[in-house]
């Protein structure tokens, strides 16, 4: 009866005694079946046309791209003479491009990505043209209002724009977003603070009590990196067993990097500390800045270190050169049992050529093939090269 | 005896109805998750520059390890491409799983290499390495190759690559896949920017068969023309994109593929490594070194992010098919018979409580549930027993909500993927009605084909897949060619 109602095209639930004669299960399965078609059809349609949109935008866009790239290349480029300092801007002339059937806004997104691209891509005068003319174009006025806005994203993305387009943001405005709840916020506040700041920027590290990514780290590395003319002020209070570890490992880092000498007592400190890797960073940082001043320090802590740490202290040990060290590696290639430790001295050793150059050739007459082995692997220089 | 049968199959019919809604309930949370996760994942890559990990000297190292077994007509240029990957520091570890063809000599002759005395060390356990090699050539310095004795499993030789690996973290793929230049900086990002330690990453997998490839590398991206690798690509999508994605979100993924995935080396030689016994190596992989951080109290995250970063070529055959799925369901059931323990223990948080139950109720247990749910139906039609209106209807119910799922899984891969065609992805849409009745009843014979042999102990190797290998894009010129001369 059922099956025949629906062979002739009567819809079943104007059938009502049939619907009523169906468990409330079965209805509300052939309800969800419904929806389900529903559904079916709306995800076919949505990519039917989201594809075909998707493919009418991308043509417009690329057509504007190429045509703000072709201005950009005449005005950043080839056209290098400036009247009043205000030729970039003249010679510039983006109000045609709103009547090619993109809004205005769209417009104003792909020039300042095309102008953030020529930043990137170019340095000296070029990537300077490309700033000038984003500033004539009032371009960062836009994006210093955004930085106020609610959505995270959208005030994320206007501090990364001003950020690589050195347009300083409100210093007090980014103390404010130092405490917001959004860790891209906090995360961007800290990198334009260390960016912009007049004052000293590890006033900024010393502030932050919270723990930063690895990928945080490595942008704040590179931002002090790139800093012009620049030489770190003292790491106290930076370099101690109280400091947040992941900002105690980028100061360490810093400190290396700047070749920091007056930070070798508070790394001393540091060496203290029960974050092993922290610890392990410390000695290398150590050995590198301090030098033979280090040496006999690593010595005299290294029986009371656990395995990790003495590996770091090993490899430390590498890049400081006295006869003292070279002793100190061959007891430690040849008495120990464990292979990493074996290991690490050997690649110590072969670093201190040739004041190991005796040693290692006692060593290599040694018997044992495993220390041969070993020996072999860290003289390879086609195994050291990668 | 048969009113017994009528009785039972009568009250089996509410169970699998049971069963349905509940496993239709998870997919419709999985399926909001995912989107989620997704949107989460783009808005990310708009504010991380990726050009900012390729600038730093502090840029984690990573070892690309994988084993080739007589691989000698593919092994130079795919060798060739995982060294042109795009990151600034990294080495390629090929393990030769004691290939019987040419595979090592190839490998010699093409990239200069010359055998080195290696410092090599068992940290984790593998079968005998004979041989270490480096290339004599500085352009290839990332490239060492071990030369194994064959242990019959891709476990064993990953296990060797982790121990002569020097860098904190590896990527672990197979020869033939080929991936996309910025796998490892995507795969590298969650283990840089994650709030917990990530203790593995991965990304999509999705069918090579049909596409062009030139000298390992992607030139197009193309819907695999036979009818298996593209329900395969239905199903990887539907796998990768709505389900490791949704679980993305809450951080419960049971497993990261074999074929794809990054991990942190110290995590994995703590936990000893991949289990050369097992038949499903990555999950069990994931179970112990999940097990490893719960047991030692460190909050972990394992990720993945919907981006197509890798394109394996998919059994065409149905013996290869066969003999994969029925691996893959062997290597399910010994995961529950060694991590039994784990199950609904709330000591092991989301792995005790959400992904060991979800695996069991509706992974392990749904080919079963299904097979016996067909046993029912037959047995109601011949005995005269089946209310047809009700049986119509919930079959509807099943078939549609089972194809919504997938087209929606589809609709969230087409917001990261548009290489496909519209053409093609139409295509697959279409694909998805007959899933359900052509090659849903393959898997489930396999599965149950898997636990049958796993629960006798039958032997079973883990057999060579018979490559196809790539169309070139000469080829596809030639074909262009002479279809218009034609």
């Amino acid at each position: 009866m059922w099956l025949l109602n629906i062979k002739n095209g009567i819809f079943l639930a104007t059938d009502l005694r049939i619907w009523d004669s169906f468990p409330g299960f079965i209805k509300i399965c052939l309800i969800v079946s419904l929806l389900a078609i529903v559904g079916i059809v709306l995800a076919m349609l949505d990519i039917a046309i989201k594809r075909h949109l998707n493919k009418k935008e991308a043509r417009q866009l690329a057509q504007l791209t190429e045509k703000i790239n072709e201005l950009l290349i005449a005005a950043l480029v080839t056209d290098r003479g400036e009247k009043n300092g205000h030729l970039i801007k003249s010679s510039f002339e983006p109000s045609f491009l709103f009547k090619m059937g993109v809004s205005e806004k769209e417009v104003k997104k792909i020039l300042v990505q095309e102008l953030l691209k020529f930043r990137s891509s170019f340095a000296g005068s070029i990537a300077d043209r490309a700033r000038k003319l984003y500033m004539d174009l009032s371009l960062h006025t836009e994006a210093l209002k955004r930085v106020h806005k609610k959505n995270w994203e959208t005030k994320v993305n206007a501090m990364m724009e001003l950020f690589k387009m050195d347009v300083p943001i409100d210093e007090t405005y980014l103390q404010i977003l130092l405490l917001d709840k959004n860790r891209y916020i906090r995360e961007f506040a800290r990198l334009a603070l260390i960016k912009f700041t007049t004052g000293d920027p590890l006033q900024i590290l010393r502030e932050i009590k919270e723990p930063i990514s690895q990928l945080e780290e490595i942008e704040m590395f590179l931002l002090f990196q790139l800093k012009d003319d620049y030489t770190p002020s003292s790491m106290d209070g930076l370099l101690s067993v109280y400091t947040e570890p992941t900002i105690a490992s980028l100061c360490l880092k810093l400190a290396v990097q700047f070749d920091q000498e007056s930070a070798v007592p508070y790394i001393i400190q540091l060496l203290q500390t029960e974050d092993l890797k922290l610890r392990g960073e410390a000695i290398t940082a150590l050995a590198k800045i301090g030098q033979k001043r280090s040496r006999k320090y690593l010595i005299e802590t290294y029986p009371e270190q656990p395995q990790i740490v003495q590996l770091d202290i090993l490899s430390a040990l590498g890049s400081i050169q006295s006869s003292e060290t070279v002793e100190f590696l061959e007891k430690e290639f040849i008495g120990s049992a464990d292979f990493e430790i074996k290991k690490h001295a050997s690649d110590a050793l072969i670093q201190l050529y040739p004041l190991s150059k005796k040693i290692i050739e006692k060593l290599e007459q040694n018997e044992d093939p495993l220390n041969q082995i070993i020996l072999s692997h860290s003289q390879n220089p086609l195994i050291n090269a990668s | 005896m048969k009113q017994f049968f009528d009785r039972f199959f009568e009250s089996y019919q509410n169970v699998v109805f049971v069963y349905c809604v509940a496993i239709y309930m998870v997919y419709a949370l999985l399926t909001l998750f995912s989107y989620l996760s997704i949107v989460a994942n783009i808005r990310m890559n708009c504010i991380r520059e990726k050009l900012v990990l390729m600038q730093s000297p502090l840029s984690p190292g990573i070892s690309i390890i994988t084993a080739a077994f007589n691989e000698e007509l593919t092994i130079t240029n795919n060798v060739r491409s995982l060294l042109n990957m795009n990151y600034p520091l990294f080495e390629v570890i090929i393990v030769n799983d004691g290939s019987t063809d040419q595979t090592m000599e190839t490998l010699i002759r093409e990239f200069s290499l010359t055998e080195v005395e290696y410092a090599y060390h068992y940290f984790i356990p593998s079968a005998a390495v004979n041989r270490i090699y480096k290339s004599e050539n500085a352009a290839w310095s990332g490239l060492l190759v071990l030369d194994k004795v064959n242990a019959g499993c891709k476990a064993d030789a990953i296990n060797a690559g982790i121990n002569a690996s020097n860098h904190p973290y590896f990527l672990n793929t197979d020869v033939d896949c080929i991936l996309d230049k910025d796998t490892l900086i995507q795969l590298i990002q969650p283990f840089v920017d994650d709030e917990k330690r990530v203790i593995a990453t991965g990304a999509t997998l999705r069918m090579v068969n049909d596409c062009v490839v030139e000298s390992g590398v992607l030139v197009e991206a193309r819907i695999p023309k036979g009818f298996l690798p593209r329900f395969q690509e239905i199903e990887y999508i539907r796998s990768f994109v709505l389900g490791k994605m949704g679980w993305n979100l809450i951080n419960a993924i049971p497993n990261v593929s074999g074929g794809l995935g990054m991990f942190d080396k110290e995590i994995v030689i703590k936990s000893g490594g991949y289990d050369p016994n097992s038949f499903g190596e990555d999950m069990e992989l994931m179970m112990r070194m999940s097990k490893y951080m719960l047991d030692t109290k460190q909050p972990y995250a394992i990720r993945y992010i919907p981006q197509s970063l890798c394109w394996t070529e998919g059994p065409s055959a149905l013996k290869v098919f066969k003999r994969q799925r029925v691996r893959w369901s062997r290597g399910l059931y010994q995961v529950f018979s060694t991590y039994y323990k784990l199950l609904f223990n709330p000591k092991y948080k989301k792995l005790g409580l959400i992904v060991l139950p979800y695996n069991l109720i509706f992974e392990l247990c749904a080919p079963l549930i299904e097979f016996l749910g067909i046993i029912c139906y037959i047995y109601l039609i011949v005995s005269d027993l089946i209310n047809w209106p009700s049986a119509l209807v919930l079959l509807l119910f099943v078939y549609s909500f089972s194809i919504l799922i997938t087209l929606l899984s589809i609709v969230w891969d087409q917001l990261v993927i548009g290489r496909y065609r519209l053409r093609e992805v139409i295509r697959l849409c279409l694909f998805a009605f007959l899933e359900p009745i052509l090659y849903h009843p393959l898997v489930i014979v396999f599965s149950l084909t898997g636990y049958v042999n796993q629960f006798f102990k039958i032997k079973s190797t883990w057999g060579h897949m018979e490559r196809k290998g790539f169309m070139p894009v000469q080829q596809i010129e030639t074909v262009s060619i002479q279809s218009t001369s034609g």
